[in-house]
């Protein structure tokens, strides 16, 4: 397989260079320490697989995978040990390697990318794709839970975290209101103050400054006010 | 913090390859003090989000060098950056002096 490794860290691409070299089933083509030149690079040439950092600044390996139209098979690098979640809403991604990356796991992530179908047609993973859009996963006590989306109702910032209330339960979670708010359809959910974020679904009535949600009643900010007035249907 | 960086990934890695762990060392202690100096201007000019970044990066370096402890402490302080809150600087700034000390004293 033809492959090119993106990462920010001359470290890691050192690493992944020699697994390469050692490794038969692999042709190294080039590396590069940022997004773009590889993206140009992928313009113009064709490649089997690509080792893919995740995490590097201002474009993400993430924001890499969406800007390629026919992307190749990937295997993603992460210093996250963490990390598992947003890895499997994209077909092309073969396997994640947590470094320090060992040779065997390289191995074993390379055997897995010989093996592995052609990514689908990005038309064809729509459906998939807009199934897992309707939950979110928050990290609880190093577990993952999902929450579907149109069950919140209310989330609410509280310092260092926030409070995702549902119909079922509340979760308390480690972010910012910034943070969720970007994972949020834009349809259902608006934020009417500055520690509140709505479902505007589950909204049972509005009085001046305040919504009532369920059994909660809600501050509206002055300046979130004429927003949510617009997106209301009103007689 | 009580523990010591060690070479153990890289001559697990390199093995008999002299030229592979002599490059590996060159890398490290090249790009380390460069990610410090990025790291330590961000934080100084309250760019947090940007020294999470580096922090971030950092980590890969503390788990090659077998700072487990270390390891621990740097991603609940990446966690902390990203809240805008640099509490934990103190103990982080102990983490790179160790592994500067050590990198310096590497042949």
């Amino acid at each position: 397989m033809n492959t090119i490794i993106i990462d920010d860290e001359e470290m890691a691409r050192a690493i992944i260079e020699q697994f390469s070299i050692q490794n038969k089933n692999l042709t190294l083509y080039a590396q590069f320490s940022d997004a773009i030149h590889a993206i140009k690079y992928l313009n113009q040439n064709q490649v089997d697989l690509i080792f893919l950092d995740i995490h590097m600044p201002t474009f993400s390996g993430f924001d890499l995978i969406q800007t390629l139209k026919n992307p190749p098979k990937i295997i993603l690098t992460t210093s996250d040990r963490n990390f598992a979640l947003e890895a499997f809403e994209y077909d092309c991604i073969v396997d994640y390697l947590v470094k320090p990356i060992s040779k065997d796991r390289f191995d074993k992530a390379v055997n897995k990318a010989s093996a592995f179908p052609k990514p689908l047609n990005p038309t064809l993973k729509e459906n998939s794709k807009q199934e897992s859009n309707q939950d979110l996963y928050v990290n609880i006590d190093r577990r993952l839970i999902k929450i579907n989306f149109p069950s919140i109702y209310l989330i609410e910032a509280k310092g260092d975290y926030i409070l995702i209330k549902t119909n079922d339960k509340n979760y308390t979670v480690h972010s910012t209101l910034k943070k969720i708010e970007e994972k949020l359809p834009k349809d259902l959910f608006l934020k009417v103050h500055r520690s509140f974020i709505i479902n505007i679904k589950k909204i049972i009535d509005i009085e001046d400054n305040s919504v009532l949600i369920e059994k909660d009643v809600i501050p509206v900010s002055r300046s979130n006010r004429p927003e949510l007035m617009k997106r209301l249907n009103l007689l | 913090m009580n523990e010591s960086p060690t070479l153990t990934y890289i001559n697990q890695l390199a093995g008999e390859n002299l030229y592979f762990k002599s490059k590996l060392i060159n890398v490290l202690k090249k790009e380390l003090p460069e990610e410090i100096k990025q790291y330590r201007k961000h934080l100084n000019e309250g760019k947090y989000q940007l020294a999470a970044d580096d922090v971030h990066k950092l980590k890969h370096k503390i788990s090659i060098l077998g700072l487990e402890l270390s390891y621990q402490l740097t991603t609940d302080y990446e966690e902390e950056l990203r809240n805008n809150n640099s509490f934990n600087n103190g103990n982080f700034e102990k983490v790179l002096v160790t592994m500067t000390k050590f990198i310096n004293e590497l042949k």
